[in-house]
Order: structure tokens, then C-alpha cells, then sequence
């Protein structure tokens, strides 16, 4: 602005004409900022400078602070009373449904093998193992998982009612045709054979829960950084159960159990982590979810749902990844 | 356990770690100190209170499911906004592919409540109690036609009491974007609050 001001430091250091420079429209940027709190001091310090010699600005950090003490009007309110009562419920029964009525458990968890077996599919068989692994992201080419392995879809799926399966073939054919691009053939090969398996019924198995149970203690002692406990639960599972479809998890499952100084392995890591978690840790969620596809199809159209499913695919995941390897900011 | 008087309050990282080892006294504890706080927020998000007291369910459910997944060394306050956050997302993705709903406006929830009841409120006069309801009428109306983004960030900042830097790191960008969405949040409700007739602020 003017440049004939005295040039008299003040005392941080930042001269009268210096603070006059800062040009109105920038301090009214920081304004908010400034009465937060949030600025550093020398810039707080000049903009307060700022607001001493100019009454624009001056009425602009006033209107900012009668927003604020408007905003205080607002009255939290107590959550209802049957609250805490209510979650506990919620909790009972949900552990109620875990451990206590297992024969009823069962048919549902095996029924909803199925279904992780075709998630893993398209989102692990048809990207992760296809994309992750032909070094799209940076991961060691010695990793424990074979490349190209993808998981098999289950051989074992009795004891469901009829019109579940329906459903779940119909959802099926329907991610298959959404998908149909995106999928590579094994991917799509993979789910015409889950789809076959669905209606055939095909042989039950009783391993199934037993391996789940496994492959959950193996995620804990992963978690607790105990990898070699770990792979040895994972071996166990291998050697115990050859040729079970869930083997391919416990597999891939080994690839968590090592630790290795790749930049962007933690994070890749635990990316898997999740995603290996959302499919396994509640499978009647997972089962509602499968099983509800077609109903959500009717309701919300096919193109949101194949864009949240965008959103869970793993590529994305990667991509995410990759912009926080290289440092940049970036939401999921 | 952490009830006694004159003792330091127990942190929540270690309730939770008491958690994880199966202390499911540990859990109310938490629930005891977070159901407010997380049904507030949500509620400021969803503007809706009945959605809110569910989603905060879930969000404890959550909590309760996935303890394992707490790592040690970070904040409980920041995994479970996240949880909450996360849910808020679900249901206004689950919200927008639902055709033609209409913005919830829950004003009238507040009305429902008897007039004494209102007035009766910390012992205010009749009149200033009314104008604060309508303060705050208002002020419901203008956070919820604030774009999602920047009402998170705005309600982090001024009624989660979180630093810029804090809610950067809870939803992944830097204190200066959570800066700027603050600001335009702010100059928004500026622009609502000259609409309304209330002078006293400030």
C-alpha cells in the first residue's frame, strides 16, 4: 500500500509497511484462523497489526467472532436414556449368536464362505492378486502368494434355504454383468464356478468354522507382531486341511505374517489387513450384505452400487496408497 | 475403577487396553465418557437425532467388534470419531441413492417440547429463552445447508474443540485445507446470520 510509512520495527521484528503490504483480502483469509488460535505467532502478530490501522478487516474479525458465538447457541442433547441399555442388548445377542447357538450359526457362516469366497473373487481374485502382484504397487516379487493365485470358490455349500441361493446366484449373475469388463476371464471363470457350486448344492464340510477360527487367531498374532506364531497357525491350516477353498486365504493370509522393510509395505499391509477383515470378521454381515444384493439393486439402481463398489476396489486402495507413498495428501 | 476422587482420571487408551484384555467394564467406562460426545457429533452431521442415537450405536458396536484392531500408542478420541465418520459417510451415501429425500429439517423436534420446559432452562427469562430458541433454530437450519465438508470440519473445530491439526490427521488433508473449509464455513453462516434479527452476538 503506501510505501512512505516510517519503516519502525516492531517488536517481532515486522516493520510497519511490511504489515500494511499484507493485503486486506489475505488477512480476511486467516481471519478465522487468527481468532482460532491456529496462526503462528509472527503471522497472528502482524495480522493483529493489521487489524489495529484497518476497520474493513476490523469488522470482518468481528462478524467472524459473532459466527462463533452464534454457533454457541446450539444445546447438545443427551442421548435417550435407554441408550447404554439398548447397546447392550445389541451386544448380547450378537455374542449370543457367536458362541451359544453355533448349529444355527453354522449354515449361515458356511453360506457365507460363499459369499467371501466371491467377493475375494472380484475384489481379491480379479484385482489384488491380478494387479497388486504384477507389481502395480511396490511389493517384494518373492512374496509368499503365487502370482496369479486366486482364490477358489467354495466346493462346500449345503444347508442354506433354496431362496437364498437364488438370490445369491442372481446377485451373482448381475455383478458379473456389471463387472463383466473389469473382471479378468479367471476372475469370471472363478465366479461361474462359485454360481455352479450355489445351485449344485455340492458337499458340506465341517472344517469350514474351524478354519475361520484359525485364520482369526492367525490375524491377532499377526497383530501383536508375532509372525512366526502366526505362520506356524497358517502352516497348520495348510497341512491339516489340504485343498479346503479356505487355504487360499490362509496363503494369502502369510503374506501379513512376514516382516518386510519395502516402502509402503506397512500401510499396504494393513490395507489388506482391513479388507481381509471386513470379509472375515463378521460373516453375517457379509451374508446380509450378499444376500441383499438384489433388493439393493431394485432400490438404489445399479450404477450407485457398482460405484460404492468402486470405492472398495482394491485398486483404488493402491492408488490411494501409492499418492501417500509419494507424500501426497489425498482421501480415500 | 476410576471413580475415586482426588485420583488422575484413567486415559481411554488405557480403558481400551483393559478392553482388548477383556474388561468389559472397561468398554462401559468408555461408553459412559463417549456416548455424548459421539451422539452430539453425529447429530450435528446427519441433523437428525433419532439417526444420530443409531449411528452412535453403531459406532460403539463397532468399538466393541474390532477392538483387536485398536493399535496401541494412538488416540481412542481420534479411532472412534473416525468410526463415527465413517458411518456418517455410509449413511448419507446410503441417503443420496434413495430418490427424492427430502433435507431433514429437525427443528421441530425442539418444538415438540413443552414451552415451560424451554423456559424453564437454566433459569433464563421468558424472553431471552425465546430468542435463543429461535438463535438456535436458525442456527440448526444453517449448519445443515452447510456443504458436507465444511460442516465436519466446523463442527471438529468449534464443538469437538479439535485443532486444525487434529482434524487433519482424523480425515487425512492438511491444517491449512481444514483452515480454508473452516473459513468458508464461516463466511457462509456469516451470510445466514445477517438474515437473522438477533443482535446480542459478539
Amino acid at each position: 500500500m503506501e510505501k512512505s510509512l516510517p519503516s519502525a520495527r516492531a517488536k517481532d521484528g515486522f516493520s510497519e509497511s511490511e504489515v500494511m503490504k499484507m493485503k486486506c483480502k489475505r488477512v480476511q483469509k486467516l481471519l478465522t484462523a487468527f481468532v482460532d488460535g491456529e496462526l503462528a505467532p509472527p503471522r497472528a502478530a502482524s495480522v493483529s497489526e493489521h487489524l489495529a490501522m484497518c476497520d474493513v478487516c476490523r469488522e470482518q474479525a468481528a462478524e467472524v467472532k459473532k459466527v462463533l458465538a452464534w454457533a454457541g447457541t446450539w444445546r447438545d442433547r443427551e442421548p435417550s436414556p435407554g441408550f447404554v441399555t439398548r447397546l447392550r442388548a445389541r451386544i448380547r445377542s450378537e455374542r449370543e449368536a457367536i458362541g451359544l447357538s453355533r448349529k444355527v450359526w453354522i449354515p449361515r457362516a458356511r453360506l457365507a464362505f460363499a459369499g467371501v469366497a466371491a467377493a475375494s473373487v472380484i475384489f481379491v481374485g480379479g484385482y489384488l492378486v491380478g494387479a497388486l502382484f504384477s507389481g502395480r504397487a511396490a511389493v517384494p516379487r518373492g512374496a509368499p502368494l503365487a502370482r496369479g493365485a486366486a482364490v477358489v470358490a467354495p466346493k462346500s455349500v449345503t444347508a442354506y434355504p433354496v431362496a437364498d441361493s437364488r438370490r445369491l446366484i442372481a446377485g451373482l449373475q448381475r455383478i458379473k454383468m456389471s463387472l463383466g469388463s473389469k473382471l479378468s476371464d479367471a476372475s469370471f471363470n472363478e465366479l461361474n464356478e462359485v454360481q455352479r457350486a450355489l445351485a449344485a448344492g455340492g458337499d458340506s464340510s465341517v472344517n469350514d468354522l474351524a478354519i475361520l477360527e484359525e485364520l482369526q487367531r492367525a490375524e491377532g498374532l499377526i497383530r501383536q507382531k508375532k509372525f512366526a506364531l502366526a505362520r506356524g497357525v497358517l502352516d497348520g491350516i495348510e497341512t491339516s486341511h489340504p485343498g479346503h477353498p479356505l487355504v487360499e486365504y490362509a496363503q494369502m493370509t502369510k503374506m501379513l505374517a512376514s516382516p518386510q522393510a519395502v516402502p509402503g509395505w506397512g500401510l499396504l499391509k494393513s490395507s489388506y489387513a482391513m479388507l481381509l477383515q471386513d470379509t472375515l470378521v463378521n460373516p453375517a454381515e457379509f451374508y446380509n450384505d450378499i444376500t441383499s444384493l438384489p433388493a439393493q439393486i431394485t432400490e438404489y439402481g445399479w450404477q450407485s452400487i457398482v460405484k460404492s463398489a468402486d470405492k472398495l476396489n482394491p485398486l483404488n486402495l493402491f492408488d490411494y496408497i501409492e499418492s501417500r507413498i509419494l507424500g501426497r495428501s489425498e482421501t480415500l | 475403577m476410576c471413580g475415586d476422587a482426588g485420583r488422575a482420571p484413567v486415559a481411554d487408551e488405557e480403558l481400551m487396553e483393559q478392553f482388548v484384555e477383556g474388561s468389559e467394564e472397561a468398554f462401559d467406562d468408555l461408553v459412559a465418557r463417549y456416548a455424548g460426545r459421539i451422539t452430539s457429533f453425529v447429530h450435528r452431521q446427519v441433523l437428525d437425532f433419532a439417526v444420530a442415537e443409531e449411528i452412535a450405536q453403531d459406532t460403539f458396536m463397532a468399538v466393541y467388534r474390532k477392538r483387536e484392531t485398536f493399535k496401541a500408542g494412538h488416540k481412542f478420541s481420534g479411532w472412534i470419531y473416525k468410526i463415527a465418520i465413517n458411518f456418517c459417510r455410509m449413511h448419507f451415501r446410503k441417503k443420496r441413492s434413495q430418490v427424492g429425500v427430502v433435507p431433514i429439517h429437525e427443528t421441530r423436534e425442539e418444538e415438540g417440547k413443552a414451552l415451560e420446559d424451554v423456559l424453564a432452562d437454566d433459569g433464563e427469562g421468558p424472553r431471552e429463552a425465546l430468542s435463543r430458541r429461535e438463535a438456535e433454530e436458525k442456527l440448526r437450519q444453517a449448519i445443515a445447508e452447510l456443504p458436507r465438508k465444511q460442516r465436519l470440519v466446523f463442527t471438529l473445530s468449534f464443538y469437538d474443540e479439535m485443532t486444525y491439526e487434529e482434524i487433519g490427521r482424523l480425515l487425512g488433508c492438511s491444517p491449512g485445507t481444514v483452515a480454508s473449509r473452516k473459513h468458508a464455513a464461516v463466511k457462509k453462516l456469516a451470510s445466514k446470520l445477517s438474515k437473522v434479527t438477533l443482535g446480542e452476538f459478539g
